[in-house]
Protein backbone atom coordinates (compact mmCIF):
# COMPACT_ATOMS: atom_id res chain seq x y z
CA UNK A 1 0.00 0.00 0.00
CA UNK A 2 1.77 3.61 -1.48
CA UNK A 3 1.86 6.42 1.34
CA UNK A 4 -0.68 8.32 -0.84
CA UNK A 5 -3.64 5.66 -0.35
CA UNK A 6 -2.74 5.33 3.38
CA UNK A 7 -3.54 9.06 3.22
CA UNK A 8 -6.73 8.83 1.52
CA UNK A 9 -8.33 6.56 3.79
CA UNK A 10 -6.56 8.63 7.01
CA UNK A 11 -8.42 11.10 5.17
CA UNK A 12 -11.27 9.29 4.77
CA UNK A 13 -11.52 8.53 8.17
CA UNK A 14 -10.97 11.88 9.78
CA UNK A 15 -14.07 13.41 7.44
CA UNK A 16 -16.36 10.42 8.54
CA UNK A 17 -16.20 11.15 12.22
CA UNK A 18 -16.81 14.92 11.11
CA UNK A 19 -19.40 14.10 9.14
CA UNK A 20 -20.84 11.37 12.35
CA UNK A 21 -20.45 14.46 14.64
CA UNK A 22 -22.49 16.87 12.35
CA UNK A 23 -25.26 14.75 11.27
CA UNK A 24 -25.59 13.68 14.99
CA UNK A 25 -25.76 17.67 16.14
CA UNK A 26 -28.31 18.09 12.94
CA UNK A 27 -30.36 14.76 14.41
CA UNK A 28 -30.70 16.87 17.27
CA UNK A 29 -31.62 20.12 16.18
CA UNK A 30 -34.30 18.32 13.85
CA UNK A 31 -35.92 16.96 16.75
CA UNK A 32 -36.24 19.95 18.57
CA UNK A 33 -37.04 22.07 15.12
CA UNK A 34 -40.13 19.32 15.05
CA UNK A 35 -41.01 19.80 19.01
CA UNK A 36 -41.27 23.55 18.37
CA UNK A 37 -42.45 23.92 14.88
CA UNK A 38 -45.46 20.86 16.30
CA UNK A 39 -46.06 23.81 18.83
CA UNK A 40 -45.72 26.46 16.17
CA UNK A 41 -48.59 25.03 14.30
CA UNK A 42 -50.93 24.09 17.41
CA UNK A 43 -50.61 27.92 18.55
CA UNK A 44 -51.08 29.08 15.44
CA UNK A 45 -53.85 27.11 14.24
CA UNK A 46 -55.36 28.47 18.03
CA UNK A 47 -54.35 32.01 16.77
CA UNK A 48 -56.54 31.27 13.93
CA UNK A 49 -59.22 30.44 15.37
CA UNK A 50 -59.34 33.11 17.50
CA UNK A 51 -58.80 35.97 15.52
CA UNK A 52 -60.88 34.47 11.71
CA UNK A 53 -62.94 31.22 13.13
CA UNK A 54 -65.55 32.75 15.05
CA UNK A 55 -63.28 33.49 18.91
CA UNK A 56 -62.27 36.21 20.96
CA UNK A 57 -60.41 37.86 18.53
CA UNK A 58 -58.73 39.57 21.33
CA UNK A 59 -55.30 38.13 20.02
CA UNK A 60 -54.31 36.22 22.96
CA UNK A 61 -52.06 33.71 20.78
CA UNK A 62 -50.47 36.69 18.59
CA UNK A 63 -46.81 37.17 20.57
CA UNK A 64 -46.79 33.71 21.73
CA UNK A 65 -47.39 32.20 17.96
CA UNK A 66 -44.86 35.11 16.72
CA UNK A 67 -42.09 33.46 19.14
CA UNK A 68 -42.47 30.23 18.16
CA UNK A 69 -41.97 30.75 14.57
CA UNK A 70 -38.75 32.98 15.05
CA UNK A 71 -37.60 29.84 17.13
CA UNK A 72 -38.76 27.62 14.79
CA UNK A 73 -36.87 29.51 11.79
CA UNK A 74 -33.73 29.65 13.50
CA UNK A 75 -33.80 26.06 14.80
CA UNK A 76 -34.56 25.06 11.18
CA UNK A 77 -31.92 26.94 9.58
CA UNK A 78 -29.64 25.78 12.31
CA UNK A 79 -30.71 21.80 11.47
CA UNK A 80 -30.22 22.50 7.57
CA UNK A 81 -26.84 24.12 8.08
CA UNK A 82 -25.49 21.23 10.19
CA UNK A 83 -26.77 18.36 7.35
CA UNK A 84 -25.23 20.76 5.14
CA UNK A 85 -22.22 21.22 6.25
CA UNK A 86 -21.16 17.59 6.83
CA UNK A 87 -18.88 16.49 4.37
CA UNK A 88 -19.04 13.06 1.80
CA UNK A 89 -15.99 11.00 2.57
CA UNK A 90 -17.65 8.23 -0.27
CA UNK A 91 -19.72 9.06 -3.51
CA UNK A 92 -22.85 7.21 -3.03
CA UNK A 93 -24.89 6.05 -5.89
CA UNK A 94 -28.41 7.59 -6.49
CA UNK A 95 -30.93 5.36 -4.89
CA UNK A 96 -34.47 5.02 -3.64
CA UNK A 97 -34.30 3.98 0.23
CA UNK A 98 -35.22 6.20 3.32
CA UNK A 99 -32.02 8.62 2.62
CA UNK A 100 -33.47 10.06 -0.28
CA UNK A 101 -36.88 10.10 1.14
CA UNK A 102 -35.43 12.23 3.81
CA UNK A 103 -33.00 14.50 1.44
CA UNK A 104 -36.35 15.30 -0.28
CA UNK A 105 -38.99 15.48 2.49
CA UNK A 106 -36.20 17.87 4.20
CA UNK A 107 -35.79 19.93 0.41
CA UNK A 108 -40.46 20.15 0.21
CA UNK A 109 -39.74 21.64 4.57
CA UNK A 110 -37.54 24.25 3.21
CA UNK A 111 -39.40 25.12 0.78
CA UNK A 112 -42.38 25.16 3.09
CA UNK A 113 -40.46 27.20 5.39
CA UNK A 114 -39.17 29.88 2.90
CA UNK A 115 -43.10 30.02 2.13
CA UNK A 116 -44.25 30.57 5.81
CA UNK A 117 -41.68 33.18 6.39
CA UNK A 118 -42.92 35.37 2.86
CA UNK A 119 -46.68 34.45 4.05
CA UNK A 120 -46.60 35.48 7.43
CA UNK A 121 -44.53 38.47 6.86
CA UNK A 122 -47.05 39.78 4.36
CA UNK A 123 -49.77 38.73 6.68
CA UNK A 124 -48.46 40.57 9.73
CA UNK A 125 -47.29 44.03 7.71
CA UNK A 126 -51.56 43.90 6.17
CA UNK A 127 -52.93 43.23 9.02
CA UNK A 128 -50.23 45.94 10.73
CA UNK A 129 -51.50 48.66 8.14
CA UNK A 130 -55.11 48.23 9.55
CA UNK A 131 -55.74 46.88 6.54
CA UNK A 132 -58.65 43.72 6.33
CA UNK A 133 -59.03 43.37 2.95
CA UNK A 134 -57.92 39.31 1.91
CA UNK A 135 -56.59 38.89 5.02
CA UNK A 136 -58.36 35.60 6.48
CA UNK A 137 -57.51 33.93 3.00
CA UNK A 138 -53.79 34.97 3.43
CA UNK A 139 -53.87 33.63 6.96
CA UNK A 140 -55.85 30.48 5.74
CA UNK A 141 -53.05 29.63 2.84
CA UNK A 142 -50.16 30.48 5.71
CA UNK A 143 -51.90 27.76 8.14
CA UNK A 144 -52.37 25.50 5.60
CA UNK A 145 -48.64 25.87 4.11
CA UNK A 146 -47.86 25.91 8.19
CA UNK A 147 -49.20 21.78 8.38
CA UNK A 148 -47.74 20.53 5.05
CA UNK A 149 -44.59 21.94 6.39
CA UNK A 150 -45.22 19.94 9.57
CA UNK A 151 -46.19 17.12 7.55
CA UNK A 152 -42.67 16.93 5.21
CA UNK A 153 -40.61 17.76 8.50
CA UNK A 154 -42.39 14.93 10.39
CA UNK A 155 -41.78 12.14 7.25
CA UNK A 156 -38.10 13.46 6.73
CA UNK A 157 -37.54 12.54 10.67
CA UNK A 158 -39.30 9.38 10.66
CA UNK A 159 -37.93 8.20 7.21
CA UNK A 160 -34.48 8.99 9.45
CA UNK A 161 -35.91 6.40 12.17
CA UNK A 162 -35.79 3.16 9.81
CA UNK B 1 -14.49 29.13 7.49
CA UNK B 2 -17.12 27.96 4.59
CA UNK B 3 -16.11 28.30 1.33
CA UNK B 4 -18.75 30.59 -0.65
CA UNK B 5 -18.94 28.47 -3.97
CA UNK B 6 -21.56 30.14 -7.04
CA UNK B 7 -24.23 28.59 -6.20
CA UNK B 8 -24.24 30.00 -2.66
CA UNK B 9 -24.23 32.92 -3.81
CA UNK B 10 -27.03 32.80 -6.10
CA UNK B 11 -29.23 31.82 -3.39
CA UNK B 12 -28.28 34.28 -0.72
CA UNK B 13 -28.41 36.81 -3.56
CA UNK B 14 -31.49 36.25 -4.74
CA UNK B 15 -32.91 35.73 -0.89
CA UNK B 16 -32.05 39.36 -0.08
CA UNK B 17 -33.40 40.72 -3.55
CA UNK B 18 -36.13 38.65 -2.30
CA UNK B 19 -36.37 40.51 1.64
CA UNK B 20 -35.57 43.93 -0.30
CA UNK B 21 -38.33 43.57 -2.59
CA UNK B 22 -40.71 42.32 0.18
CA UNK B 23 -39.83 45.44 3.01
CA UNK B 24 -39.97 47.84 0.05
CA UNK B 25 -43.59 46.56 -1.51
CA UNK B 26 -46.96 48.32 0.34
CA UNK B 27 -49.60 46.33 2.27
CA UNK B 28 -52.08 49.03 3.53
CA UNK B 29 -54.69 51.09 1.76
CA UNK B 30 -54.04 53.88 -1.07
CA UNK B 31 -53.89 57.30 0.44
CA UNK B 32 -57.46 59.28 0.04
CA UNK B 33 -56.93 60.89 -3.78
CA UNK B 34 -58.47 64.75 -2.69
CA UNK B 35 -58.34 66.80 0.58
CA UNK B 36 -61.97 67.94 1.04
CA UNK B 37 -61.88 71.46 2.88
CA UNK B 38 -65.00 70.84 5.38
CA UNK B 39 -65.14 67.17 6.38
CA UNK B 40 -67.04 65.25 8.48
CA UNK B 41 -66.69 61.96 10.68
CA UNK B 42 -69.61 60.27 8.76
CA UNK B 43 -68.80 61.06 4.98
CA UNK B 44 -64.78 61.32 4.96
CA UNK B 45 -63.27 60.22 8.66
CA UNK B 46 -64.88 57.04 9.46
CA UNK B 47 -63.96 55.54 6.00
CA UNK B 48 -60.23 56.47 6.54
CA UNK B 49 -60.58 54.69 10.08
CA UNK B 50 -62.06 51.77 8.45
CA UNK B 51 -59.18 51.70 6.03
CA UNK B 52 -56.62 51.90 8.40
CA UNK B 53 -57.69 51.49 12.27
CA UNK B 54 -61.22 49.48 12.85
CA UNK B 55 -59.49 46.27 12.05
CA UNK B 56 -58.25 46.47 15.45
CA UNK B 57 -60.00 49.59 17.11
CA UNK B 58 -63.36 48.89 16.19
CA UNK B 59 -65.85 47.16 18.52
CA UNK B 60 -65.37 45.32 19.86
CA UNK B 61 -61.67 46.08 19.79
CA UNK B 62 -59.71 42.98 18.48
CA UNK B 63 -55.90 41.91 18.26
CA UNK B 64 -54.99 43.34 21.50
CA UNK B 65 -56.13 46.74 21.05
CA UNK B 66 -57.17 48.51 24.34
CA UNK B 67 -61.10 48.04 25.57
CA UNK B 68 -61.03 51.21 26.83
CA UNK B 69 -62.42 53.66 23.72
CA UNK B 70 -64.06 52.81 20.53
CA UNK B 71 -63.19 54.67 17.02
CA UNK B 72 -65.81 53.42 15.39
CA UNK B 73 -68.73 55.45 16.06
CA UNK B 74 -68.57 59.30 16.70
CA UNK B 75 -70.23 59.13 20.14
CA UNK B 76 -70.46 56.15 21.84
CA UNK B 77 -73.91 54.68 23.14
CA UNK B 78 -72.19 53.42 26.02
CA UNK B 79 -70.08 54.89 27.95
CA UNK B 80 -67.04 54.49 26.59
CA UNK B 81 -64.84 57.51 24.91
CA UNK B 82 -65.38 57.21 20.82
CA UNK B 83 -64.33 59.26 17.92
CA UNK B 84 -64.86 62.63 19.22
CA UNK B 85 -63.73 62.12 22.38
CA UNK B 86 -60.05 60.38 21.61
CA UNK B 87 -59.99 62.65 18.22
CA UNK B 88 -57.13 64.63 19.04
CA UNK B 89 -55.24 61.52 20.67
CA UNK B 90 -55.40 59.23 17.72
CA UNK B 91 -54.51 62.24 15.19
CA UNK B 92 -51.50 62.92 17.00
CA UNK B 93 -50.85 59.13 16.37
CA UNK B 94 -50.98 59.15 13.05
CA UNK B 95 -49.38 62.24 12.72
CA UNK B 96 -46.62 60.76 14.13
CA UNK B 97 -47.02 57.32 12.51
CA UNK B 98 -47.05 55.67 15.57
CA UNK B 99 -50.24 54.13 14.13
CA UNK B 100 -51.17 51.83 12.38
CA UNK B 101 -48.17 49.91 13.36
CA UNK B 102 -47.19 49.48 9.83
CA UNK B 103 -46.68 53.26 9.46
CA UNK B 104 -42.87 52.55 10.03
CA UNK B 105 -42.71 50.48 7.23
CA UNK B 106 -44.29 53.49 5.01
CA UNK B 107 -48.02 51.14 5.42
CA UNK B 108 -49.46 54.54 7.64
CA UNK B 109 -52.17 57.07 6.47
CA UNK B 110 -51.16 58.93 3.24
CA UNK B 111 -50.34 63.03 3.62
CA UNK B 112 -53.80 63.47 1.78
CA UNK B 113 -55.27 61.18 4.50
CA UNK B 114 -53.33 63.16 7.03
CA UNK B 115 -54.21 66.74 5.88
CA UNK B 116 -57.90 66.06 6.03
CA UNK B 117 -57.54 64.82 9.51
CA UNK B 118 -55.68 67.88 9.97
CA UNK B 119 -59.06 70.37 8.32
CA UNK B 120 -61.29 67.89 10.51
CA UNK B 121 -59.23 69.21 13.76
CA UNK B 122 -59.26 72.47 12.41
CA UNK B 123 -62.88 72.80 11.97
CA UNK B 124 -63.53 71.64 15.53
CA UNK B 125 -64.43 67.69 14.66
CA UNK B 126 -67.87 67.88 13.40
CA UNK B 127 -69.83 64.98 12.87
Amino acid sequence: MGANSAEKISNASDLSKKRRHRLETHQLLGLGTWAFMAASCIIGQLNYNDLYGGGSGRGSYMMPHRLLVYSTAGLFTATGIYALLAPQPYKKPLKFDTGLLHRVAAIGATAGMVAEVVLGFITARTADSGNGSGLKQMAQIHDAVGWTTFGFMTIAGTAWLF
Amino acid sequence: MLKRDKPTQRYAGCFVAMALAMTACSFGKPDIATVPAHPTFEIDVKPLLADHCLLCHGYPATRGAPTSFRLDVYTSPDSLPAAYQEASRFIRSIQNGKMPPSAAWGDGVGPNGKAMLQNWASDGYPD
